[in-house]
């Protein structure tokens, strides 16, 4: 027992060393990341590498450890974790000046005007005023964010809180963009606002790594995605990569006249002997994930084998929010 | 439409005990459930009221006081052994007034008494007498109390001399009345020779009456007077009451100040931001405790102002009062921001800074000695910051001397703890 806690005490502290000389070539490098929380692991066994001009969407239900993981990265959260993350190639605590985190809440200072809120950020961000304000000024212009920087962040619309609070969050030019939940009480016009300037920062060889509820969204601007479920990584890659891991090449809903208890029952009996996945259901509502079009003519065949009344309402390509309801059904 | 309104607040009102049940059994819930509630109704009654019972009882066992009697007779000797709450030790030996002054200065005694010559004398020609009562001047609670614990104290012997001085007036004016009768009888009889008789019997009645007119009526209205008077003899009681206002003032308000500053930062989640940042905790409570060092040296200067405003005389001892303030700074804002680590909201902080400042106050020795408490109540107040920040102030306006590092021991603890704290945040 004491050995093997000597012996971990040991890795680690190589692990410190060879950090500090060792560049590796990825923005982000984590292995074998295991975090717990109040007895409870958070996260289970984690591998990522993040490659440099990428754009990572994180998602995952609530409680799958996507936010525990990226203020793990950024160093927000200080308890101690086992294995490996690497920023720049750096521990993380050597790799601060690299990293721009943006928190989910807005975590501006209410009671001093934009232009004082950029200094302060810039400051404990180790650049001085006239940078910081220099900066600002740019990364606003950038964001369409056109208001006189005398004014209080109270007195901005929810959008401009967010674009100013992404901002004083990136006054260093960081390296690695890391964004907690950055859509959350968005519209569609300033969702699309920040997926330019992500695209932006990404052409500018930043790394982006975020995590987000939107999952279509994601799907289509993300270069990479990471689905987490129950602390540890379900899949990754593109869409398509993901569909063929979880097997849901496609959806198909149905509507039914009536459906009783024991009507259910038996659909559910007959998915789980053909790995069908029920993905939703309400009322007299069901949709399905199958992996062939086969698979499809024989559900409506068993169907009307039941007697069931149906009405079929639609077969498709499922996109990303699809696939999530299959996550550990 | 009416009618079915009317039903309705009918049958509301015939729901409000139901309603009272519910808001009660919330309210008692979060009695226990929400440690703000429990601390505020049962804790801190509980500590306030304890400290209270030992400012009124002491501990019990007798204020130890020393008392030169320079009369030394068996009067003054029964007096200082009569007085109540006290354990009187008793010197008559020539230079027992400066012993008693220094005994005092260094803390042996917080009262002294002196008992001069000719005081039997005076009180068995019915003359009012003096007692002079030494105390700590530089500690202010000490100074009222002194006058009404020597008072006190005092009080069954002045009751038993106006007992025995009325005693004597009815029995002289009886006699008086005795002789006035037998001359009224003689002369009433008027024969024989009775002139001598009466003559002798007169004038004896004309002394007794004579007796009494010549009671000083101080004496009937107080035999005895105590005179207070301070050891320290440089010092007014405006002098010494700058150290511990400034002292409670600066704990309150940096408290208050820094818990709540804490809290404000948390919910701006700047301790997210600075942990992501290049920026670290320690240079965030660094930046803390340089900003309220400067409030300290504000709230000084004002204080000061006001006290030398009405005539408070200091000599300062700059590296003294350098070394205070540091103290005093660091040690509240260190407090108020384990307070703002901990609480949830602002509300909470203000209630946490109250819990623990409400205690300190009464065993800060500002209202009442600490020297009059039980021994384990004085070790508590040792350990508690304030009573040293008084002590600190003390030295540092008035005395001079050291201030002895070893107390910053207090503020650096109070770092690590935070530190830890803030790990865990």
């Amino acid at each position: 027992m004491v050995v093997a806690l000597v012996a971990e005490k040991i890795r680690g502290f190589i692990y410190k060393i060879q950090s500090f000389f060792h560049k590796n070539k990825h923005p982000l490098y984590a292995r074998k990341v295991r975090f717990s929380y109040n007895g409870s692991e958070v996260l289970k066994n984690l591998n990522l590498s993040v490659k440099t001009s990428q754009i990572v969407a994180v998602v995952g239900k609530s409680g799958s450890g996507k936010s525990t993981f990226l203020n793990l990265v950024a160093g927000v959260l200080t308890s101690s974790f086992k294995g490996k993350v690497l920023v720049m190639g750096r521990q993380r605590g050597f790799a601060k000046e690299d990293i721009g985190y943006v928190p989910q809440e807005i975590a501006l200072v209410p009671d001093m005007t934009i232009e004082e809120n950029l200094a302060f950020f810039g400051r404990i961000n180790g650049i001085s005023r006239k940078s910081a304000l220099n900066a600002g000024r740019k990364l606003m212009s950038i964001m369409q964010l056109k208001v006189p920087l005398g004014r209080y962040p109270t007195r901005l619309s929810g959008g401009q809180r967010v674009r100013l609070n992404i901002i004083v969050s990136i006054l260093h030019n960081p390296k690695i963009i890391i964004l907690d939940e950055p859509f959350v009480g968005l519209d569609y016009k300033n969702r699309k606002l920040l997926w330019h300037f992500l695209e932006h920062q990404r052409n500018r060889r930043r790394t982006i790594i975020l995590t987000t509820h939107m999952l279509t969204e994601a799907e289509h601007r993300a270069d990479r995605i990471v689905l987490l479920h129950n602390g540890r990584i379900f899949a990754k890659g593109n869409i398509g990569d993901i569909r063929e891991k979880l097997k849901t090449m496609y959806v198909v809903e149905y509507k039914f006249k009536y459906l009783s208890k024991g009507q259910e029952a038996s659909i559910r009996k007959y998915c789980a002997d053909h790995e069908i996945l029920v993905l939703d259901m309400f009322n007299n509502y069901m949709m399905f994930s199958i992996t062939s079009e086969g698979q499809k003519n024989y559900l409506s065949k068993f169907f009307e084998k039941q007697k069931l009344e149906f009405r079929e309402m639609g077969f498709r390509e499922p996109n990303l929010d699809e696939i999530f309801l299959g996550v550990g059904a | 439409m009416i009618m079915g309104n009317l039903k309705r607040t009918m049958k509301r009102f015939a729901l409000v005990p139901r309603n009272i049940k519910g808001f009660l059994a919330k309210d008692y819930t979060l009695l226990f459930r929400k440690r703000k509630y429990f601390y505020l109704s049962i804790m801190l009654p509980l500590i306030i009221g304890l400290i209270y019972i030992f400012t009124l009882t002491g501990d019990g066992s007798g204020l130890s006081v020393k008392a030169c009697d320079y009369d030394n007779t068996s009067l003054t000797a029964g007096v200082l052994q009569g007085m109540e709450g006290f354990k009187v030790k008793v010197d008559s030996g020539e230079g027992c007034t400066e012993r008693l002054r220094n005994e005092i200065i260094n803390g042996k005694y917080i009262f002294g008494i002196l008992v001069e010559e000719g005081f039997t004398e005076k009180i068995e020609n019915l003359q009012q007498s003096e007692i002079t009562v030494f105390y700590d001047n530089s500690d202010p609670s000490i100074a009222g109390l002194s006058s009404w614990r020597i008072d006190a104290a005092l009080s069954p012997f002045r009751r038993e001399l106006v007992k025995s001085l009325a005693m004597e007036l009815k029995d002289k004016s009886g006699d008086a009345r005795e002789k006035t009768t037998l001359a009224l009888e003689i002369l009433r009889l008027n024969h024989g020779t009775v002139f001598d008789r009466l003559e002798q019997s007169v004038a004896s009645a004309d002394a007794d009456l004579r007796r009494i007119e010549n009671i000083d009526p101080e004496y009937l209205a107080l035999p005895i007077v105590s005179e207070n008077r301070g050891v320290h003899k440089d010092f007014q009681i405006i002098d010494v009451g700058m150290s511990p206002l400034f002292s409670v003032l600066s704990l309150f308000l940096v408290l208050m100040l820094c818990s709540t500053g804490v809290i404000y930062d948390r919910k701006m989640r700047l301790f997210s931001r600075i942990r992501s940042s290049s920026s670290s905790m320690l240079s965030y409570i660094a930046a803390k405790l340089v900003f309220f060092f400067t409030v300290v040296i504000v709230q000084f200067a004002v204080v000061l102002v006001v006290f030398m405003g009405f005539g408070a005389r200091y000599s300062f001892h700059p590296v003294l009062l350098l070394k205070a303030l540091v103290f005093i700074a660091s040690v509240n804002a260190l407090l108020g921001f384990l307070i703002g680590v901990v609480s949830d909201s602002e509300g909470v902080a203000v209630l946490i800074s109250l819990i623990i400042t409400l205690p300190l106050l009464f065993l800060s020795g500002l209202f009442y000695p600490l020297k009059l408490m039980p021994v384990f109540v004085q070790w508590a107040a040792k350990i508690m910051p304030l009573q040293t920040e008084i002590l600190m102030m003390n030295k540092a306006m008035l005395f001079g001397g050291s201030i002895n590092n070893h107390y910053f021991w207090i503020p650096a603890a109070l770092l690590v703890v935070c530190m830890y704290l803030l790990k865990k945040v």
